[in-house]
Formats: C-alpha cells, structure tokens, sequence
C-alpha cells in the first residue's frame, strides 16, 4: 500500500468503520511506515471524538411545535395574499427580479403608447366630424367671390341709365 | 436514488399534496441533524430551536419548489445553513449577548432543561465533557464553510459532492475545506489526541 491508498482508507475511516481486511491492509502500512503511526492515532481519535459529539438540546415537543407554528402561518397567511405575493418577489434571486422589473416597465410603456395611440385616434375622429359638419366651399367655387359680389352694385348703376334713356 | 432519499422524496410529495403527517414524519427524522449544524454553528440552544423551526417551516412553504432530482436532505441542510449564515450576518451588525448562550465558566444551572439520554459515571461524565467542550470550541473557532463541510460529512452521510453543492463550492474545494478543517482541529486539539486518555487504540 502506498501514501495514496493509505489517504484513501483515512478518508473513509471519517465516515465509517473499516472492514477487517483494510485494517490489516493500515496495520502493515503502519509497520513499514512507523512514521505515519501518529497521524494515523490523531486521525482515528478525531474522527471518533466528532462521532460522539452529542447531540444538540432540543426540545422534545418540537415537531409539535413546528406543526402549530405551520399552522399559524397557514391561517394568517390565507387573507394576506398580497404579503405572500410579497414574500415570494423577495424570494426570488436578482436576476428574477430585474427580469420582473424589465417586464413591469415594458408593460406600463405599451400601456402608455397605446394609451397615446388612443388620444390620437380620438382626435382625428373629432375632427372629422366638425370637418364634416362645417364643410367649406371648394377654392374654384371662390375664385370669382369679388366681382359676384360686386355684381349688385353695377347692375343698379345700369337699370339707372335704362330709366333715364326710356324717359 | 438511495432508498431513504427515495422515501424523502416520496413524503415531500405527500407534502406537496398538503399532507401534514409526511411533513411530521421528515420533521421527525431530520430535526436532530438540523439541530445539531445549527447549534454548533451558532452555540445558542434557544435561537439555534427556532431556527431550526424556521428551516422547516420554509420546507412546508417551498415543498411546491421541491424538485424529486434533488436529494432532500441536501436540499434541507442548504436552506439550513442559509438561515445560519443569515443569522451570522445579523449578529455581526446587531451584537448582543443571549442568555441562553453557553458560557462554559459559567457555573449556573442551565436556563432550559432537557432529557438526558446518555448515562455516565461521574469521572466519565467529566472527561466526556472536557472532550466536548474542547471540540466544540475548536469547531466553533473553524471557519463557517470548513466546520459545516466536517459537520455534515459525519452528521448526514452526505458525500462530497452534495456537501459540495450544500456550500455551493466546487468538489475540490469542499474536499480542501474538510482536509484544512481537519488539519485545524488536530493542531488545536493535539495534546488531548496525543494524550490518548480519551481512547483506546484499535490498530
């Protein structure tokens, strides 16, 4: 056995016990490596000693506790759809949210242009109507506005002269 | 899939549906291990119980986010050790001694009594507990990614690579962190390994 392999049976001398044949495989590494003996102990006490840590204090009505604390959310959470809304936005990492936020923006944006779009329509609409209502004469028809305008005037001037030559 | 992360993800399916008796049963099973990285992450037994509280009930709120691909306890101890290193986070910036806090000069009868399982003589007891407490002052003075890598490895059987993925680090690095964190605790705690009054040698 070389240093890697030995390596290899200390990594999982961490985790669990070793089977009868790789203890005798360690012990004949240690016999010819007498040098390693001391890490080997260190190793071994260490791994050990974690082993029986003991466990944390916990309460022995936990689980019980837990199941009321799921309750009690559950019932002050179901009118709070918006917090819950809320909660779930914060959740979400910042790539999520800046992808939201674009979304958000881009909506209200095309809300405002059709919004635009709308106003626009609406006027053009109205001033058709007027347009339609109020209909102005064609330019052709007012080329000669002036001299029928002034048509009355000459031809009171000539039925003057008539009556004067008939009398 | 091994069979009990298939029996996982089979109650958090249950969970899914909104059955609370498979929750109670994956509370049941993991609350020690949870219990135990959180109270030796942050050595307070009252707010390490209600963080552990908190991990599960995030576990009922997201179970719907719960994919089968992944192995729950990794799944379980990540959401774990993000509380941790919140509560780390929250420390740093608002400093307060708990009163519930272990003080090992302190000679006051704990605040919270709880059942002791364990059965020792008075000298064993003793030693048992010097033991304990020199480690857990080591592990406690490891930093938090070296300390968690040690302490899931022996806790849940977790391999390398969810340990890894629990510390969002590559597989080497994790396997660095357990090596250095081992290395650290050995050079600390050196005279009592090499005392060997705390164990018999098997080889």
């Amino acid at each position: 056995m070389n240093q890697l392999d030995y390596n290899k049976l200390r990594e999982i001398a961490w985790r669990q016990k070793l089977t009868a044949q790789q203890e005798a495989e360690i012990k004949a590494y240690l016999a010819n490596c007498p040098e390693a003996r001391p890490d080997w102990e260190e190793e071994r006490i260490l791994t050990q000693s974690l082993a029986q840590l003991p466990d944390a204090p916990l309460a022995f009505n936990f689980t019980a506790q837990v199941l009321q604390a799921v309750k009690r959310q559950e019932a002050e959470a179901s009118p709070a759809a918006v917090v819950q809304w809320w909660q779930r936005l914060r959740s979400l990492g910042w790539g999520y949210r800046s992808a939201l936020a674009a979304v958000v923006l881009g909506a209200g944006v095309l809300s405002y242009q059709q919004h635009l779009n709308l106003s626009r329509e609406e006027l053009a609409v109205s001033i058709a109507t007027v347009s339609r209502v109020a209909a102005l004469p064609r330019v052709t028809g007012l080329r000669d506005f002036d001299t029928i305008q002034h048509l009355d005037d000459v031809v009171a001037v000539i039925d003057t002269k008539l009556l004067a030559a008939l009398q | 899939m091994s069979a009990t992360c298939d029996q996982d993800a089979d109650l958090m399916l249950r969970v899914q549906k909104g059955d609370t008796a498979a929750f109670e049963e994956l509370v049941d099973k993991y609350k020690q291990p949870v219990m135990n990285l959180i109270y030796r992450t942050i050595r307070d037994a009252t707010e390490a119980e209600d963080l552990a509280q908190q991990v599960f009930l995030q576990v009922y709120k997201a179970a719907n986010r719960y994919r089968v691909s992944a192995k729950f306890s990794t799944w379980l101890f990540t959401i774990a050790r993000n509380l941790c290193l919140n509560e780390i986070r929250r420390r740093s910036r608002h400093p307060a001694e708990s009163l519930d806090a272990v003080r090992p000069d302190s000679e006051d009868e704990p605040m919270r009594q709880y059942e002791d399982i364990r059965t020792f003589s008075a000298s064993e007891q003793m030693l048992q507990n010097e033991l304990t407490e020199k480690i857990q002052k080591a592990l406690e003075e490891l930093p938090e990614n070296q300390r968690t890598a040690i302490l899931l490895f022996r806790e849940q059987d977790l391999s390398y690579e969810e340990i890894s993925e629990v510390l969002k680090c590559s597989l080497s690095a994790t396997k660095s962190l357990m090596h250095r964190g081992r290395e650290t605790l050995k050079q600390k705690l050196k005279p009592y390994l090499r005392s060997g009054a705390w164990q018999k040698p098997t080889i």
